[in-house]
C-alpha cells in the first residue's frame, strides 16, 4: 500500500512538474540576428562582451536574443544583400540615400510592417513624424523606421587649422565659391607644395547635394533640380551643377585642386588632419565637424540646412522579407529606438569598460582610452545606430539636449518641394543601370574639374538621348506635376 | 533481335563485374565524385534564376518566370557593343600575347644552365600571380599617379593617365601579361623539360643551330600543351578579370569606354538594383558562349590535327 501511495504521489509530483511553466532559457529563445554597418574598428571580443550583456537584458525584458552583426560600411550594402537571400537576416539597417528604397520594395527584400507599427505602442508610434513616416513609405506601405536625426544637411568646407590661424583667416565668413576662391589662391601661393583642395571622398568632391541641387527625387537616381524649383533636369543640365562646375574647373586647371582627383582612394578629411590638403567640401550637421576631425577648422554655411528628396531617413532600419520570426524582429526593431537603456548599450557599448557617465551627466571615453583603442567602436561612429536622441549625450556635444537640438534643425531645415513623391521605376531597370553608368562616366571628372563641362556637355546630351533619357524625364515631370496638384 | 538484347544484357553483367573486380579503385574515385557532384553539379540547379524575376521573399523557385528578359538586359543599351567589343577584344590579345610570351620565357628558362639561377627566376616570375588585383592597382597608381607617379617624375611628363582613355588598352595588356605569365610560362616549362632529349642529341648531330633546334624540337613538342590551353582560354573568352578592368583604373569614369567588360557591368548594375537574376543570367550567357566557343575550337583542331584534339 505504501508502495503504491509513494508510486502516486511521485507520479503526482511528475505531472505538476510537466504542467507547470518552465523558465525560458536562452536556448530556448528566439535569436534575432542584428546588421549594423560601421565606420569604426572593433574587436571580435569586445563584440562578443557587448552582445553577451546586450542577451541578458533582453532576454529579462523581451524574451529574445540577439546576434551582432557587424560589417564595415564599405561593403555593407553588398554583404547584406546577399544575407538577404536567406533567413540569416532578421533587423538590418539599409541606405536610401540613392533612392534605394524602391529597389528594396521591388526586389521584395524588406517585410512591410504596416500593420505591426499601427499595432504598435504609443511611444513608438509617437517617436516618428509624418514626414519620417512617409520617407520609410512606399505606395502608403511602410517598409522601416528611418533613423531619427537631423534632416539632410548643410553644406561646408573643412580646413586645416594650423593653416587658417597662420594665414589669420577668417573661416567662418566663407560662405561663397567667390570668397573660397580668394582664399585658395592666396593659399596656393604660400602652400605650394601642398593640395589646396581635395575630393571629400576619393573621387567625390562633395557630398553635400543640397549646395549643388535636389536630387533623388522621387526616389529615383536620374532626376535632379535645381534647388526649390520642380522642374526636373539632368543633373548635368542643371543651374547648380553647372556653376560649381566651372568653379571647381578653373581650380583644377589652375593646379588648386589635387590633378589625381579622379583616382584619389583617400577621405579628404585625414588629407586636412594630416596637413597635405589645405581642405574640402564637407556636409554638416548638428554635430560640428572641427570636433570630429582633429585640427580642422569650419567654413560658414555654403547652403543652409537642407533636406533633399532622398536626404530625410537616407539611413534606415528594417525586417528582411525572409526573416523567421518578423513578430519578434518587430519587437526588437521597436526597442531600438523606445529602450534607452538597450539602445545604449547596442551603440556605446557596456558603461565603464567602452565608455562612461561624467560628473556632468555626459558620456566620454574611459580614461586612457581613445577612438584609437577603444575595442567596440560604437562611442566613436554613433551615426549608423537607430536611434541617436535617446543616447546619452557626448560630451563633446555643443547641446545639452539631442533631442531639442534636432528638433530645432529639423523645424528650420528647407525640405525640398518634391519630398514625399514617389515614381516607381521598377519597369524601368535596364534605364536605371544604363543612366547610372553614364552618371558616374562623367559626375566626378565634372564636380572634381578635371573635365569642363562646356567640352563634353553635348557627347553628353546625345548619350542621354540613347538610353531614352529625356522621354522617362517627361513623364516623370509629368506624374511630378500631378503629385504636386494634388 | 533476341540475340542484340542478350549481348546487351551480358555487356551490363560486364560492367557491374567489372566495378565489383575493381571495386577498391571505384572506392577511391568516390569522395571526389561526391565532391565534384556537390560542389559543381547541383548548384547548376539554380542556372534556372537567369529566367526568373528573382525576388528574395519568394525565392528561387517561388519567383515568376521572366522569359529571356534577364538576358535582355546586357543588349538593351548602346554598352552592349562596348562590353561585348572589350571583354573580347582583351581576351584575344591576352591569349595571343600571353601564349608568346610565356612561351618565349619557358624557352629561355630552358637554355638557362645554372639550377639556383633557373629556380630564383621560376620563383620571381611567379610572384605578380600571387599578387591580389587590389594591391596590384596601387602599384600600378604608384607609376600612373599624374603628381607623384613614377613615370611622369621619371620622365618629366605630365600626363594624367586617369584621364586618358587611349593608354589604358596598352597599360590592360601590360599589367595581364606582368600578372600572368609567370604561370603560363612554368605549364610550358615543364612541356619543354619533358621533351625527349635524344631529339635535340639528334638535332645536334645534323649541325642544327640553337634557333633551328628551337624551331624544329621545342615548339613541335610545345604544341599539344598550347593546344590545350588555348583551348581552355577560349572558353573563358566572354569572361574578363573584374579586378583588372575596376580595380586597376580606380573606376575613373572618363575610361569606362575602355574599361566596361560583362563582368564589371554587370557588378555595377548588381550594385545598383540587388539583381540576382540578371546577373545569374550574364553568368548563363557567358558560361554557354564560352562553351559553344570551346566546342567549335576543338572541332577546328580535330580537323586540322586530331590527335591534339581535346575530345
Amino acid at each position: 500500500m505504501k508502495k503504491k501511495v509513494f508510486a502516486g504521489v511521485l507520479t503526482a509530483a511528475m505531472m505538476a512538474g510537466m504542467m507547470a511553466p518552465a523558465a525560458v532559457s536562452a536556448d530556448e529563445m528566439t535569436t534575432l540576428s542584428l546588421w549594423i554597418p560601421t565606420l569604426a574598428t572593433y574587436t571580435d571580443d569586445a563584440v562578443a562582451k557587448v552582445e553577451g550583456k546586450i542577451n541578458e537584458y533582453m532576454g529579462d525584458k523581451y524574451g529574445i536574443q540577439v546576434d551582432l552583426e557587424y560589417v564595415e560600411i564599405g561593403n555593407f550594402e553588398q554583404a547584406v544583400n546577399l544575407a538577404m537571400t536567406t533567413d540569416e537576416v532578421d533587423v538590418t539597417c539599409y541606405f536610401t540615400g540613392e533612392g534605394q528604397l524602391s529597389t528594396y520594395v521591388n526586389n521584395g527584400q524588406l517585410l512591410d510592417i504596416t500593420d505591426y507599427f499601427e499595432n504598435a505602442s504609443e511611444e513608438l508610434k509617437n517617436t516618428f513624424t509624418d514626414v519620417e513616416i512617409a520617407a520609410s513609405s512606399m505606395n502608403g506601405r511602410m517598409y522601416g523606421l528611418v533613423r531619427k536625426y537631423q534632416y539632410g544637411g548643410h553644406a561646408v568646407v573643412v580646413m586645416n587649422k594650423d593653416i587658417v590661424e597662420e594665414m589669420k583667416i577668417d573661416a567662418a565668413s566663407i560662405t561663397t565659391m567667390d570668397q573660397l576662391e580668394e582664399v585658395l589662391y592666396q593659399v596656393h601661393e604660400k602652400y605650394p607644395d601642398i593640395y589646396t583642395m581635395v575630393p571629400q571622398s576619393t573621387s567625390e568632391m562633395t557630398w553635400a547635394w543640397a549646395q549643388v541641387c535636389d536630387r533623388g527625387i522621387g526616389l529615383t537616381n536620374y532626376a535632379y533640380a535645381d534647388w526649390g524649383t520642380t522642374e526636373l533636369k539632368s543633373l548635368f543640365e542643371s543651374e547648380g551643377f553647372a556653376e560649381f562646375c566651372s568653379y571647381t574647373n578653373k581650380w583644377y586647371n589652375d593646379g588648386l585642386i589635387m590633378s589625381d582627383a579622379l583616382s584619389n582612394t583617400m577621405e579628404g578629411s585625414s588629407m586636412v588632419t594630416a596637413g597635405s590638403a589645405f581642405c574640402c567640401f564637407h556636409n554638416g550637421d548638428v554635430e560640428p565637424l572641427d570636433k570630429i576631425y582633429p585640427n580642422t577648422v569650419e567654413s560658414g554655411l555654403f547652403a543652409p540646412a537642407r533636406a533633399e528628396s532622398t536626404g530625410i531617413g537616407n539611413l534606415q532600419y528594417g525586417i528582411s522579407a525572409n526573416s523567421a520570426h518578423p513578430e519578434e524582429a518587430f519587437t526588437l526593431l521597436g526597442a531600438m529606438y523606445t529602450d534607452p537603456e538597450f539602445a545604449t548599450l547596442l551603440a556605446y557599448g557596456i558603461e565603464g569598460e567602452h565608455y562612461v557617465i561624467n560628473d556632468k551627466g555626459r558620456a566620454e571615453y574611459p580614461e586612457g582610452m581613445t577612438a584609437e583603442n577603444e575595442p567596440y567602436g560604437g562611442f566613436a561612429a554613433t551615426a549608423t545606430y537607430a536611434d541617436f536622441l535617446i543616447l546619452p549625450v557626448k560630451e563633446t556635444a555643443l547641446y545639452d539636449d539631442a533631442k531639442a537640438t534636432v528638433e530645432e534643425w529639423d523645424a528650420n531645415v528647407e525640405v525640398s518641394p518634391a519630398f514625399g513623391f514617389f515614381y516607381d521605376t521598377s519597369e524601368l531597370t535596364d534605364f536605371v543601370t544604363a543612366y547610372s553608368n553614364l552618371e558616374s562616366k562623367y559626375k566626378d571628372a565634372l564636380m572634381t574639374g578635371s573635365v569642363a563641362l562646356d567640352d563634353v556637355l553635348p557627347q553628353i546630351k546625345s548619350e542621354l538621348e540613347s538610353i531614352g533619357f529625356y522621354d522617362v524625364l517627361a513623364d516623370t515631370q509629368a506624374a511630378l506635376d500631378e503629385y504636386l496638384a494634388n | 533481335m533476341e540475340a542484340v538484347v542478350k549481348q546487351k544484357k551480358m555487356k551490363k553483367k560486364g560492367n557491374w563485374k567489372n566495378v565489383l573486380r575493381h571495386w577498391e579503385l571505384y572506392a577511391m574515385m568516390l569522395p571526389g565524385f561526391i565532391y565534384l557532384f556537390i560542389n559543381n553539379y547541383i548548384p547548376m540547379a539554380g542556372l534556372v534564376v537567369a529566367f526568373k524575376k528573382y525576388n528574395y521573399k519568394d525565392g528561387i523557385w517561388g519567383s515568376d518566370w521572366a522569359g529571356l528578359s534577364n538576358f535582355k538586359f546586357l543588349f538593351s543599351t548602346r554598352d552592349a557593343w562596348l562590353m561585348i567589343r572589350n571583354t573580347l577584344g582583351y581576351n584575344i590579345v591576352f591569349i595571343v600575347t600571353g601564349t608568346v610570351f610565356a612561351i618565349a620565357v619557358a624557352i629561355i628558362l630552358n637554355e638557362i644552365r645554372g639550377t639556383l639561377s633557373k629556380k630564383v627566376y621560376q620563383t620571381f616570375i611567379l610572384i605578380p600571380y600571387l599578387i591580389s588585383m587590389v594591391v596590384v592597382s596601387y602599384i600600378v597608381f604608384a607609376f600612373l599617379s599624374s603628381d607623384s607617379g613614377f613615370i611622369n617624375k621619371t620622365f618629366g611628363t605630365n600626363i594624367n593617365w586617369y584621364m586618358n582613355a587611349k593608354y589604358w588598352p596598352f597599360i590592360f595588356v601590360i599589367v595581364n601579361l606582368w600578372k600572368s605569365f609567370g604561370y603560363n610560362s612554368i605549364i610550358y616549362y615543364a612541356t619543354v623539360i619533358g621533351i625527349d632529349t635524344s631529339l635535340y642529341e639528334a638535332a645536334v648531330v645534323d649541325g642544327a643551330s640553337r634557333w633551328q633546334r628551337i624551331w624544329h624540337v621545342t615548339l613541335p613538342g610545345l604544341r599539344p600543351t598550347i593546344i590545350t590551353l588555348t583551348l581552355l582560354a577560349i572558353g573563358r573568352v566572354f569572361y574578363s578579370d573584374f579586378g583588372l578592368f575596376y580595380q586597376v583604373p580606380q573606376n575613373s569614369g572618363l575610361l569606362y569606354d575602355v574599361t566596361t567588360t560583362i563582368d564589371v557591368y554587370v557588378y555595377k548594375g548588381l550594385m545598383l538594383l540587388n539583381d540576382v537574376g540578371r546577373s545569374a543570367a550574364a553568368g548563363f550567357f557567358q558560361s554557354i558562349c564560352g562553351f559553344i566557343l570551346v566546342l567549335t575550337a576543338n572541332l577546328v583542331v580535330n580537323k586540322i590535327d586530331k590527335d591534339n584534339a581535346l575530345f
